[in-house]
C-alpha cells in the first residue's frame, strides 16, 4: 500500500516542502541584509541630490547601478543558501528523528535497489513526516547579519549627516570655487526664475577672473552678489532653488572669506619676512600697564598706551621680550602679564596683545624705570640696528619707539599718563609708530634722527 | 525471508544464547552480525570470561554443527583440515580423506595465537577461501561456515600473534569485558545451583537455507551514498600518509604505521546493515555505522612503535577520527 493511499504525506513531498521553506528563508535573510545598505544609498543619493551636489541624472545612474549591484549581490548570497535535497531531507531527520530515513531516500536511486525494502521505507518515512510542522520545525528566525546590517547603515547614515556638512564648509580653493559658481549659474540659468541671477553670477565669476581687478573690488562684487542670492533665496517659493541659492551663498561666503584672509595676511607677511625693532611699550591699544612700582610705593604707575590702529585692533609690534638685539632696555624687571590677541594675526616674532597688562616693580628708588636708564652694551646701534633680519632695521618701513622723557604731545601715539604715588609725576611714554622719513644726510637735526638709546642720556 | 522475520529470528538467537550467557549483549550481537554477514570473529579477553560458552552456545542456538580446536604449539595443519588414512573397504585398501574439524560450520579456535605460524596459515586459509586442499584435492568447506578465534592478550609467552595480514581476515575483533558485579551475580546464581539452562535450536531443520537467505537479505539493505560516502572518509582517514595530499588527523600520523585495508570499509558497511536489519530497519544510518567502527576497525589499523611505548590503544586512535571526520 503506498503512502499517499494511507493519507500519509509521501516523504518526497515533505522534503519539497522543506526545501521551499528555508528558501523562503535564504530570500529573508538576503532580503534583511540588503535591504538596509540599500535604503541607506536611496537615502545618501537623495541627500547629495537635495544639497544640489549631484544632478538629477547621476541620481538616476547611481541609483540604478546601486539597485543593479544589490540584485547581484543578493543572488550571489542567496543561491549558496538554497538547500539541497540531501541537505533538506537530513534536516528533516533531525527534527523527525527519523535515523537518516529521509536522506536515504533522497539520495538513493531506486533503480538499483529492492523494491520491497523501498516502499517500506517510504512507509516508514511518512509516518515520521507526520510529525513534522514546517511552523514549528523550521521557524524563521531574523540573523544577527541583519541586525549588523541595519547597525552598519544607521552609523553609516549618521556620518553621512555629520560629514557631508562638514566637507561643504570647507573652503573650496579659488580656482575650483570659480568653477563650482560657473556650474551653479548654469544651474540657476536653467532655471526661469534664477535665470536673470545667474547671468549676474556669471558675469561676476568673469569679473573675479579678471587680473585687473583689485582684491577689495572683488571682495564688495562677492558681498553685493551674495546679499541678492540671499534676499532671492528668501523670496523663493520652490525647495530646489532654494537650494541651489544656498549653495550659491554659501560658496559665494566662503570665497568672500577667502579674499578677506588673504588681504589681511599679505601685510602682515611683508612685517614678518625681516627683522623689527622693539619697543618696550605695552604695546595693545587696550591694553592697560602698570609701568613700574618702586620700593615702598614710591612709585606705581598705570598706562594705558594708544598707538596706531592696528594696536587699536590687537595687532602688537611687541614681540619676544626676550627677543629682538636684546634688548635690557625693555621695560622692568617685574612681571609681564598679557593676554594675546588673535593667534592667526600673529607674525613671526610679534604677539599681538589685546589687553597686555604689564607689571612692573621698578628696582630704581623712586619708580624710575629701568628701561630708560639702561644703557646698551655691545656694538654701537648703528652697527646693530643697521642690519636687516632680526634686529636690523633695514627694509622696515617703521618702527616702534619709546621715548621715555618726551611730551606726550610731541608723539604721534596718545599716551595716557597716569599719576605715580608719592608727588612724583609718573613718566610718560609716547609711542609712534610712524614711519620713519626718508634718511637725508643734511637734514635738520631731529629727535628721531638720533640714536634712540642716547636720547635720554642727551637730554 | 523479511526484515520483519530477520528480525525476529535475531532476537530470538539472542534469547536463546542469554538463558546461558550472562552480559556480552554486545558481543553477542556482533557476532551474530558476522555470522550473518558471512565473517569470522576474533574474540580477545582473558581466559574465564566465557568466550568457548559462549561461541558453543550460539552453536546449539543456530542448530548447526561445531567443532573446537586448541590451539597448541604442536598443532599441525593436518589436525586441522584433516589429512588422507589407509582405509581397507571390501578388501581393497585405499587412501581415504579424514576430514579436520574445520569441516564444521561453526569452528572455534581455541588460542588460535598458540599455535605456529604454519598452523595459522592453515586456519586463515579455509577462513577466506572457504576451502582447504589436501594432497591437491580440494574440499569446499559447510556453508555457512564461520570462525571464532579467541586469543588471550596476556599471556604472550610462547605464543605467535597473529600476523596483520592475517588479522585483516578477521570480519570484527571484540573484546570481552570482565561482567559488571551484577553480571557476575548472576552468573554464580546460574553456575552453582543444580538447574542448569541449554539454548535451544532456534531454526529447526531448515536452519542451512533459512540462515542463507538471512544473509541475502542483509546484503539487500539500503544505504544512502551520503552515507557510504562517510564510511570512505573514515577508512581512509585511516591512512598515515594520504594520496590527495590532504593532511591526515594528527593522532593517525602520530601513532599510526599502516591504515585500514578496503575489507575494512567492507566489514563496515556490512556490520552497518546487519546492525540496521538487527534493530527493525531496512536502511543504514549513520549511527549504525558509527556502532561498528570499532569492531571492524580496531585490528586493521597498526600501530606503530611510539604508540605501543606511549600506550595508545587502537580504540582511540578511532575515536579520534571519528571527533575529527564529519558526517557531511
Amino acid at each position: 500500500m503506498r503512502a499517499e493511499d494511507r493519507g500519509v504525506l509521501p516523504p518526497e513531498q515533505s522534503i519539497s516542502r522543506v526545501i521551499a521553506r528555508l528558501r523562503s528563508h535564504a530570500l529573508y535573510d538576503v532580503l534583511l541584509l540588503c535591504v538596509p545598505p540599500l535604503l541607506l544609498l536611496l537615502y545618501a543619493f537623495a541627500y547629495v541630490h537635495q544639497l544640489g551636489l549631484i544632478p538629477p541624472f547621476v541620481l538616476f545612474v547611481l541609483t540604478g547601478i546601486c539597485l543593479a549591484s544589490l540584485a547581484i549581490l543578493a543572488v550571489v548570497l542567496y543561491r549558496p543558501k538554497v538547500p539541497s535535497a540531501p541537505l533538506a531531507a537530513r534536516l528533516l531527520d533531525e527534527k523527525t528523528e527519523a535515523k537518516d530515513r529521509f536522506v536515504t531516500l533522497a539520495t538513493l536511486d531506486p533503480k538499483s535497489s529492492a523494491p520491497l525494502l523501498i516502499s517500506r521505507l517510504r512507509l516508514e518515512a511518512g509516518g515520521f513526516a507526520r510529525r513534522l510542522s514546517l511552523e514549528r520545525d523550521f521557524p524563521y528566525r531574523v540573523k544577527p547579519r541583519f541586525y549588523q546590517s541595519l547597525l552598519a547603515s544607521a552609523v553609516a547614515a549618521l556620518l553621512l549627516h555629520l560629514l557631508v556638512p562638514a566637507v561643504q564648509s570647507t573652503p573650496l580653493p579659488e580656482g575650483a570655487a570659480h568653477e563650482r559658481l560657473r556650474e551653479l549659474a548654469r544651474q540657476m540659468a536653467a532655471r526661469p526664475r534664477l535665470a536673470d541671477l545667474g547671468r549676474r553670477l556669471e558675469t561676476l565669476v568673469k569679473k573675479l577672473e579678471d587680473q585687473s581687478s583689485t582684491k577689495p573690488e572683488q571682495q564688495k562684487l562677492v558681498q553685493e552678489m551674495r546679499q541678492k542670492v540671499e534676499e532671492q533665496q528668501k523670496k523663493e517659493p520652490e525647495q530646489g532653488d532654494r537650494n541651489i541659492l544656498g549653495q550659491t551663498s554659501r560658496t559665494l561666503k566662503n570665497l568672500e572669506q577667502q579674499s578677506g584672509a588673504g588681504q589681511e595676511q599679505s601685510p602682515e607677511k611683508k612685517e614678518g619676512g625681516g627683522g623689527s625693532i622693539q619697543s618696550n611699550l605695552p604695546q595693545d591699544g587696550q591694553g592697560e600697564s602698570k609701568q613700574s612700582q618702586g620700593d615702598g610705593g614710591d612709585s606705581k604707575g598705570e598706562m594705558t598706551a594708544e598707538s596706531n590702529p592696528r594696536m587699536q585692533q590687537g595687532n602688537s609690534a611687541q614681540g619676544d621680550p626676550k627677543g629682538q638685539s636684546g634688548d635690557k632696555n625693555q621695560q622692568t624687571k617685574g612681571n609681564d602679564k598679557s593676554q594675546q590677541g588673535d593667534p592667526d594675526k600673529q607674525s613671526g616674532p610679534r604677539s599681538n596683545e589685546t589687553a597686555g597688562k604689564n607689571e612692573g616693580k621698578s628696582d630704581q628708588p623712586g619708580g624710575k624705570s629701568s628701561a630708560s636708564e639702561e644703557r646698551p652694551q655691545g656694538a654701537p646701534p648703528s652697527d646693530r640696528l643697521a642690519g636687516d633680519g632680526k634686529g636690523g632695521l633695514k627694509g622696515e618701513h617703521y618702527v616702534t619707539v619709546q621715548l621715555p622723557d618726551d611730551p606726550a604731545g610731541e608723539s604721534n601715539g596718545e599716551g595716557k599718563i597716569g599719576t605715580a604715588k608719592g608727588g612724583r609725576s609718573r613718566t610718560n611714554v609716547p609711542a609712534s609708530n610712524a614711519p620713519l622719513p626718508p634718511h637725508v644726510p643734511d637734514a635738520p637735526t631731529e629727535v628721531q634722527q638720533m640714536p634712540l638709546e642716547y636720547r635720554g642720556l642727551i637730554r | 525471508m523479511t526484515p520483519e522475520n530477520f528480525q525476529q529470528v535475531f532476537t530470538g538467537l539472542e534469547s536463546e544464547v542469554r538463558k546461558v550467557i550472562v552480559g556480552h549483549d554486545d558481543v553477542l550481537r556482533r557476532v551474530l552480525i558476522a555470522f550473518f554477514a558471512g565473517g569470522h570473529v576474533l574474540l580477545e579477553g582473558v581466559p574465564g570470561l566465557g568466550k568457548t560458552l559462549l561461541v558453543k552456545t550460539l552453536s546449539q542456538a543456530l542448530g548447526i554443527s561445531f567443532k573446537r580446536i586448541q590451539f597448541t604449539p604442536d598443532l599441525m595443519p593436518s589436525d586441522i583440515v584433516g589429512t588422507q588414512v589407509l582405509a581397507e573397504d571390501n578388501g581393497r585398501r585405499d587412501f581415504q580423506f579424514k576430514k579436520g574439524p574445520i569441516f564444521a560450520h561453526v569452528v572455534l579456535a581455541d588460542e588460535i595465537n598458540r599455535a605456529t605460524p604454519k598452523t595459522q596459515s592453515a586456519v586463515l586459509e579455509a577462513m577466506e577461501e572457504k576451502q582447504v586442499t589436501v594432497f591437491g584435492e580440494s574440499y569446499t568447506l559447510a556453508s555457512p561456515f564461520m570462525v571464532l578465534a579467541t586469543q588471550n592478550p596476556v599471556e604472550l609467552e610462547g605464543t605467535y600473534p597473529l600476523p596483520e595480514a592475517q588479522l585483516d581476515r578477521f570480519f570484527f575483533k571484540l573484546v570481552v569485558a570482565p561482567p559488571s558485579p551484577a553480571e557476575l551475580r548472576e552468573i554464580l546464581h546460574r553456575t552453582t545451583g543444580t538447574q542448569f539452562q541449554d539454548a535451544q535450536p532456534v531454526f529447526g531443520d531448515a536452519g542451512g537455507p533459512l540462515v542463507e537467505e538471512m544473509k541475502e537479505l542483509l546484503r539487500q539493505v539500503l544505504i544512502a551514498p551520503p552515507i557510504e560516502d562517510y564510511v570512505v572518509r573514515l577508512v581512509h582517514a585511516t591512512q598515515p600518509t594520504t594520496s590527495n595530499g590532504a593532511a591526515p588527523i594528527p593522532a593517525v600520523k602520530q601513532y599510526l604505521r599502516f591504515g585500514s585495508s578496503p575489507r575494512g570499509a567492507q566489514a563496515v558497511i556490512l556490520g552497518a546493515k546487519g546492525h540496521a536489519l538487527a534493530d527493525g530497519r531496512v536502511h543504514v544510518s549513520y549511527a549504525d555505522v558509527e556502532q561498528v567502527i570499532y569492531p571492524a576497525l580496531r585490528h586493521r589499523i597498526i600501530l606503530n612503535f611510539q604508540a605501543e611505548a606511549e600506550n595508545v590503544a587502537a580504540d582511540q586512535i578511532l575515536a579520534e577520527l571519528m571527533a575529527k571526520v564529519p558526517r557531511t
